[in-house]
């Protein structure tokens, strides 16, 4: 195993996001609040272990082995996220380093959830911060590093290959540079277009500058305490409602629409059964909620659809405190965590495609059942899909499921109620944010105990990371050894 | 489709069917209660259209293929739980036909969840009825061979979906009906026993019987209102603890051993993984009620034990307030529900072995991320599990999942909160029992509506049925005749 | 003698072109009229077109006279039918060609016994033994047993550095209890004197008392480390044997096919070791797997220049040490050129083994060395022969030819002229192979 080979690309990531790090240093000392010194010393003290790292390898190698590239992805998220923790910590915005590191975690993996129960008193390098630390775990650390590192070659698509999986993960351009690139371009314009019209809209420069950087990546980090129902404005819903719908597709999809300047990539079936669940689900939830409230329909459609679009993609803004919803919106609430959007997006959750495939296939056997002798083919828009990839999509699924089963009897044990562990579990898996009871919608995740904090990072990760690229670690025949080679 | 063969297979089950519902007539006429009336006319409803059905078919042809077969299984459950809840409702106990169709679903399937107020005070016979569904519904497939299909060699087609090796599909005498009758004396001798040492143990006699025959088939109907917790004795716990779990083993394994003479065959992977989860969780929720919930030791162990066993088997005896539990041991009883028992077991849930699979072809694939061309082949105890079979537990772990959430979300439309729903959704596919009952724990069948009960109910005989059979009998490929040929 | 081969494969022409270059009557059975009539247009052998199990076949005079039935068809059944049939017909001994272990592992059902079967073979499990052999035995290029375990063989491959060359034999200081039995040098087997020299890049057989040999491994061990991480391409019937083999020894496998059926098969019977489904040209794959990483790479595919192609990737790309399977024995001693390590021939280990059956029963085994350049015989001193009794150097033994070790009793000795031939001692005689027959007789009973 090649050490320092993984240790000197790691380094060199690690200098990227020093100068990522410097943009909220800017603004603490433009601003002069107390946050300056902690950004300092986190940029530092990231930029010194980016130099030393980088010196034990003095070039980017044209190709390396599976097992390095898994351990850098691994590497860059976990050291990202330890480095990052250091100026909540280091500015004393938090009571302990785990807090710090959830609240880093939660970032970086575009999940949202908070253990800062004033978010509003914070700095505003600090709130920067945040925001800028889901924008890059939107894009994807592997992309970034490949846009900036002119020379890299096949390694660069392991290790994309390694960050980005999915069943239909094919590069859509010859060189994984120009992909990477597009996909780039794409994010940059969404968030650029989703400042002005926050701006124009009403909120202030820097809020929308951060819940655009929050929103493009489904993140769900806000400026403010109460997240989206502070503002109350149906405009600001409905703007963001649009652009989080738009982040949970398929950006390859966006990518040929940009090559080929015409619409007809979107009639993508993905996309299409993306929409009829959001727009199904609202109606259901419309439904739940008209019992209580039919003196307000437009509390009704407005919230329901905001609460759909923002679970299901995972981005976690609340417009409204669904905690006292009816149970079977919250019921339906959960479901949709696991979901998730579209593959290819910036969203969490199992994506729509992966459940598409699993419901064909599921179809296909009975078919079989009935002609046993029948051979069948599962397509996803005309194109074949082959049994093996089929077979590691089921095999996810049921990960997925018992990760969630055994990281809810954790939290269980923590001291939540049964369902509250499940949604804290459930929104951490599926990177949403908000859970329910004591980490519902108006509340932090500040009242986990430690051990609970970690479990939940450790699932945020796992999520972001769609679990084989962490899992991938247990095996023993990863790590040489006698007969490992 | 052979219609003829149907008819007489059918008709064939019908008056089998009213035959043991003579059992309890001759209780009640022996009593002189006055339910015998009901019990006299079900039989006659059920058996004279038997016999003419059967009459009808009785010069068909023996041809038989999927379709039939599939008939036939899909009607034995629907004609058993149909007729079968007619003494209940012909004796006026429960106040509609569809609370008598759920009481009687229950029994057949195992589940063991009742509509029943106040069970104690109803006439013995049809206590006895009750039990005896649930012991007739836990060999109901040994059932289906014996009545149904005496001289064909079906046994394969049958049981096409028991995609499990070690199920009771395998064979272990050269004729089918040989295994079968041998598994039958096993369950007889076991149900046997197992009322002989309840009877020792200080029941009634007749408590001592329905308890065994609730007990082996894992179904779960009591004649207390009080579930066990009315006992309040160690022995009877222990002894029904260590049937309940006997009876979650697959007992082919028991006769196998028996039959040679040694305990190799019961060395058995499943078989260890089972009790070991047993043993893992009863220690855990033990300490969790001693912990938490502060009970003394001792109580806490026989709580943990006794409940753990319960829903593991899928039994779903009460031997406590388990709605009382701190949260770490209620989710674990959530999740057990969803484990179950032995494959080839009465139990119900997804099975121990599906999981294993699962588990060893997900350890599996991770190792196609290090060694991408690798070529694995998966074996269960020395026994190679070829791709089809993994193919159908996932599948069946998907559709399980998918049934569930959506079966909590439309509990939670009647009402239910979230929690509650899962757990009356998950006995229900699970044929738990407990978790949603008229009276102890979980009683929370007053309060839903009929709609409500109904969708129960099908829970229950899906999770019985495995799905596929069902859920063939909805594919339209069943109903055509192809277009072509 | 006359010998009837069943079978016109590769392996039954070589085999009949082996025998009847020592001079024996050979009569070719095969059903094929191509391959029959391959054989008649090339070799110096009386043919027959039918089945060699056929009674009308066998029953001819001039067939049931015979004295040997070696049956080598496809089909192992065929093989013992034939042996069968030919043992009835009055054949004197029979050998079966038999793949199958079931047929061969049981001792419950003794097939050879009740068929009539003499001998029975299995081609490529022998050849997956010799590799293991060679594989545990990390210096050599070739070892091979004698005297039921006692006595060894190893060819070992002079180095420049090596401190055995360029002294004369005579003043050679070796462990006590070997010798040099060997010396291959620019492709000539040169059965050496007391003058000969030991010169660099020569393949030098040693033969001697196991542990003495052993002991002399140890100065030639380039790498001290035992064997622990194996690569085999091609998981046909040597490939699987050999894995299957290798794995029960400990040593980490990886193999690679690129059939997936054959893949799978091989998943199911190894326990541990990996198997991979892709092309053993595939860089990639060899790299990603480990090739340099890998203690020896063994190349077993059916295509004899795949094979080579493969090994000296291999080798390129870091290997230690390969191993390439062949079916022309003429590759043999190119492929070694070329740089291949050791090159093996599942024909040659076939023909050694009929070799021994045919020349006389007091043969215990011959071993081809280096493709046929020359023999290793172990041979039992009759209780009454041309050389029982006699000093070595009045036995009369031909020119090029020496006796290595003789193993008398517990013992184990390394003869010199005065040594006196007596009777049970287990003599292993190396010889080229024009005068092998020559020295096979001298050791026949009267």
């Amino acid at each position: 195993m090649n050490f320092t080979l993984v240790l000197g690309i790691l380094g060199r990531m690690l200098l990227g996001y020093a100068a990522v790090m410097a943009v909220p240093f800017m603004l603490a000392v433009f601003c002069q609040d107390n946050s300056q010194i902690a950004f300092l010393l986190s940029l530092t003290f990231t930029a010194v272990l980016g130099v030393l790292l980088s010196r034990l390898r003095h070039s980017v190698p044209e190709r390396m082995r599976i097992r390095e590239s898994f351990l850098i992805v691994a590497g860059a998220w976990v050291f990202m996220s330890l480095l990052g923790a250091f100026p909540f910590w280091l500015a004393g915005a938090v009571p302990s380093y785990v807090d710090a590191l959830f609240e880093a975690v939660s970032g970086l993996t575009t999940t949202g959830s908070s253990v800062i129960n004033n978010v509003e008193g914070l700095p505003l390098s600090l709130l920067l911060w945040r925001s800028l630390t889901q924008w890059l775990g939107g894009i994807g650390i592997i992309v970034l590093f490949i846009i900036l590192l002119p020379n890299t070659g096949f390694g660069a698509v392991q290790l994309f290959n390694a960050e980005v999986s999915g069943p239909l993960s094919k590069r859509t351009m010859p060189r994984i540079r120009d992909t990477a690139l597009t996909i780039g371009r794409i994010y940059l314009l969404l968030t650029a277009s989703l400042i002005a019209f926050l701006w124009f809209a009403g909120m202030s420069f820097f809020d929308a500058v951060n819940h655009a950087l929050s929103t493009v990546a489904t993140g769900g980090f806000s400026t403010k305490n109460n997240s989206i129902m502070y503002y109350d404005s149906i405009a600001l819903e409905l703007i963001l409602v649009l652009f989080i719908i738009i982040s949970g597709g398929n950006y390859r999809i966006y990518l040929e629409v940009w090559k080929n300047r015409s619409l007809k990539p979107l009639k993508n079936g993905e996309f299409i059964t993306y929409l009829l669940i959001i727009l199904f689900s609202t109606l259901f939830i419309m439904g739940g909620l008209w019992l209580k409230h039919s003196n307000h329909p437009e509390y009704v459609l407005r919230h329901a659809l905001f609460q759909v679009v923002s679970m299901v993609t995972g981005t976690g803004f609340v417009s409204t405190d669904y905690e006292v919803w009816p149970p079977f919106t919250k019921m339906l609430l959960f479901v949709l965590m696991f979901v998730g959007g579209c593959a290819g997006s910036t969203t969490g959750g199992m994506k729509v495609s992966r459940l598409m495939l699993l419901t064909k296939h599921t179809w296909s056997m009975l078919t079989r059942g009935l002609h046993p002798r029948a051979i069948s083919s599962i397509k996803m828009d005309g194109r074949a899909i082959e049994a093996p990839a089929v077979k590691m999509v089921s095999i996810f699924f049921f990960l997925y499921i018992i990760i969630f089963a055994l990281a809810s009897l954790l939290l269980a044990a923590t001291g939540l109620q049964p369902f509250e562990a499940m949604g804290s579990v459930a929104a951490s898996l599926s990177n949403v944010g908000p859970g329910f009871g004591k980490v519902g919608p108006m509340t932090t995740y500040a009242s986990i105990t430690a051990w609970g904090k970690c479990v939940l990072s450790l699932c945020m990760l796992l999520g972001r990371l769609e679990l084989f690229t962490l899992l991938i670690f247990l095996r023993p025949d990863f790590w040489r050894g006698k007969g490992n080679w | 489709m052979n219609i003829p063969m149907i008819f007489s297979l059918l008709g064939r089950l019908l008056a089998v069917y009213a035959a043991f519902m003579c059992f309890p007539l001759s209780l009640a006429l022996a009593l002189g209660e006055e339910c015998k009336a009901a019990f006299f006319f079900a039989a006659l409803i059920t058996g004279l259209p038997g016999l003419l059905l059967w009459h009808k078919g009785k010069d068909a042809d023996i041809k038989f293929s999927l379709r039939e077969v599939l008939v036939v299984v899909g009607g034995f459950w629907i004609i058993t739980a149909l007729f079968g809840a007619l003494p209940y409702y012909l004796a006026h106990i429960v106040p509609t036909y569809i609370d008598a169709l759920f009481e009687s679903v229950s029994g057949i399937t195992t589940t063991g969840a009742t509509v029943l107020t106040n069970i104690e005070v109803l006439p013995y016979s049809i206590l006895f009825w009750r039990s005896l569904t649930n012991w007739l519904g836990g060999i109901s497939t040994l059932v289906l061979f014996l009545v149904l299909l005496p001289k064909s060699g079906l046994g394969s087609v049958l049981h096409y979906n028991a995609e499990i090796p070690g199920s009771s599909a395998d064979r272990f005498m050269p004729k089918h009906r040989d295994s079968v009758i041998a598994l039958f004396l096993v369950y007889l001798v076991i149900s046997i026993g197992c009322t002989l040492l309840l009877w020792g143990a200080g029941m009634s006699f007749f408590d001592a019987l329905n308890h065994a025959m609730a007990t082996v088939s894992t179904g779960g109907f009591s004649t207390k209102n009080a579930n066990i917790m009315y006992f309040n004795s160690i022995t009877i716990e222990l002894i029904i603890t260590f049937f309940m779990i006997l009876a979650g083993t697959n007992l082919a394994l028991v006769l196998l051993a028996w039959q040679r003479k040694n305990l190799k065959p019961l060395q058995n992977t499943e078989l260890l993984i089972y009790l070991l989860l047993i043993f893992v969780a009863a220690v855990i929720s033990s300490l969790n009620l001693f912990f938490i919930k502060g009970e003394p030791l001792l109580l806490a162990l026989r709580h943990g034990l006794f409940q753990v066993a319960s829903f593991a088997s899928t039994t779903g005896f009460v031997f406590t307030d388990y709605a009382l539990w701190p949260s770490l041991g209620s989710l674990i009883l959530l999740l057990l529900m969803f484990v179950g028992g032995c494959a080839g077991s009465t139990a119900g849930g997804i099975k121990v072995s599906r999981l294993i699979m699962l588990g060893k072809t997900a350890w599996t694939e991770l190792r196609k991320g290090i060694h991408p061309k690798a070529v694995s082949s998966i074996k269960l105890d020395d026994k190679l599990l070829d791709e089809d079979s993994l193919n159908r537990v996932g599948i069946f772990f998907f559709i399980y999942i998918v049934v569930f959430a959506a079966g909590s979300i439309l509990m939670t439309g009647f009402g239910l909160e979230p929690f509650e729903a899962m757990r009356a959704v998950a006995a229900a596919l699970g044929n738990v029992g407990s978790g949603f009952s008229s009276v102890g724990p979980g009683n929370i069948l007053a309060s839903i509506s009929l709609l409500g009960k109904l969708v129960l109910a099908i829970c229950m005989l899906f999770g019985r049925l495995e799905f596929f059979s069902l859920l063939l009998l909805l594919h339209p490929d069943f109903w055509q005749r192809r277009k072509v040929w | 003698m006359r010998v009837i081969v069943v079978g016109a494969g590769k392996v039954g022409y070589s085999l009949a072109q082996y025998l009847t270059q020592e001079k024996h009557e050979v009569i070719v059975i095969e059903e094929n009229e191509e391959r029959l009539a391959n054989v008649q247009n090339t070799l110096d052998v009386m043919t027959i077109a039918g089945n060699g199990a056929s009674p009308s076949i066998l029953l001819n005079p001039t067939v049931s006279k015979a004295d040997l039935l070696i049956a080598v068809t496809d089909s192992d059944e065929v093989n013992m039918i034939a042996c069968m049939a030919a043992k009835q017909a009055g054949i004197k001994r029979t050998i079966a060609r038999v793949r199958n272990q079931e047929y061969t592992k049981t001792d419950k059902i003794k097939f050879n016994k009740a068929l009539g079967i003499d001998l029975t073979f299995n081609p490529e499990l022998e050849t997956a033994r010799e590799i293991k052999r060679i594989l545990l035995t990390p210096a050599a290029l070739d070892v091979e047993d004698f005297a039921r375990g006692r006595v060894r063989l190893i060819e070992v491959k002079m180095a420049l550095d090596s401190p055995h060359i360029n002294i004369p034999l005579k003043n050679l200081t070796l462990p006590t209890n070997t010798l040099v039995a060997g010396i291959l040098r620019n492709d000539r087997m040169i059965i050496p004197s007391g003058t000969d020299m030991l010169l660099p890049y020569d393949s030098v057989f040693f033969v001697g008392e196991l542990a003495s040999i052993k002991k002399l491994e140890n100065d030639f061990a380039v790498r001290r480390s035992r064997v622990k991480r194996v690569l085999i391409i091609g998981a046909g019937r040597i490939g699987r044997n050999l894995a299957i083999m290798l794995e029960k020894a400990g040593i980490s496998v990886k193999v690679i096919d690129k059939d997936m059926a054959r893949c799978q098969e091989l998943a199911e019977a190894l326990k541990e070791g990996l198997v991979l489904c892709g092309e053993g040209t595939d860089i990639d794959l060899l790299t990603e797997e480990g090739v340099g990483e890998a203690d020896a790479v063994i190349c077993l595919s059916d295509d004899d220049k795949l094979n080579l192609l493969i090994a000296l990737l291999a080798k390129h790309l870091g290997a230690p040490k390969t191993f390439v399977r062949v079916g022309r024995s003429d590759y043999i001693s190119l492929m070694e050129k070329v740089g291949v390590d050791v090159v093996l021939s599942p024909r040659l280990l076939t023909v050694g083994v009929i070799l021994r059956h045919v020349r006389s029963s007091d043969l215990v085994s011959v071993s081809l060395l280096e493709g046929a350049k020359a023999e290793a015989m172990e041979i039992i001193v009759p209780a009454d022969g041309p050389v029982t009794n006699k000093k070595l150097k009045d036995a009369g033994l031909p020119a090029h030819t020496l006796v290595g070790s003789i193993a008398r009793g517990n013992t184990v000795i390394i003869p010199n002229g005065d040594t006196v031939l007596q009777p049970g001692d287990r003599a292993v005689i190396f010889s080229l192979p024009e005068k092998a027959p020559l020295v096979g007789s001298l050791f026949e009973k009267k």
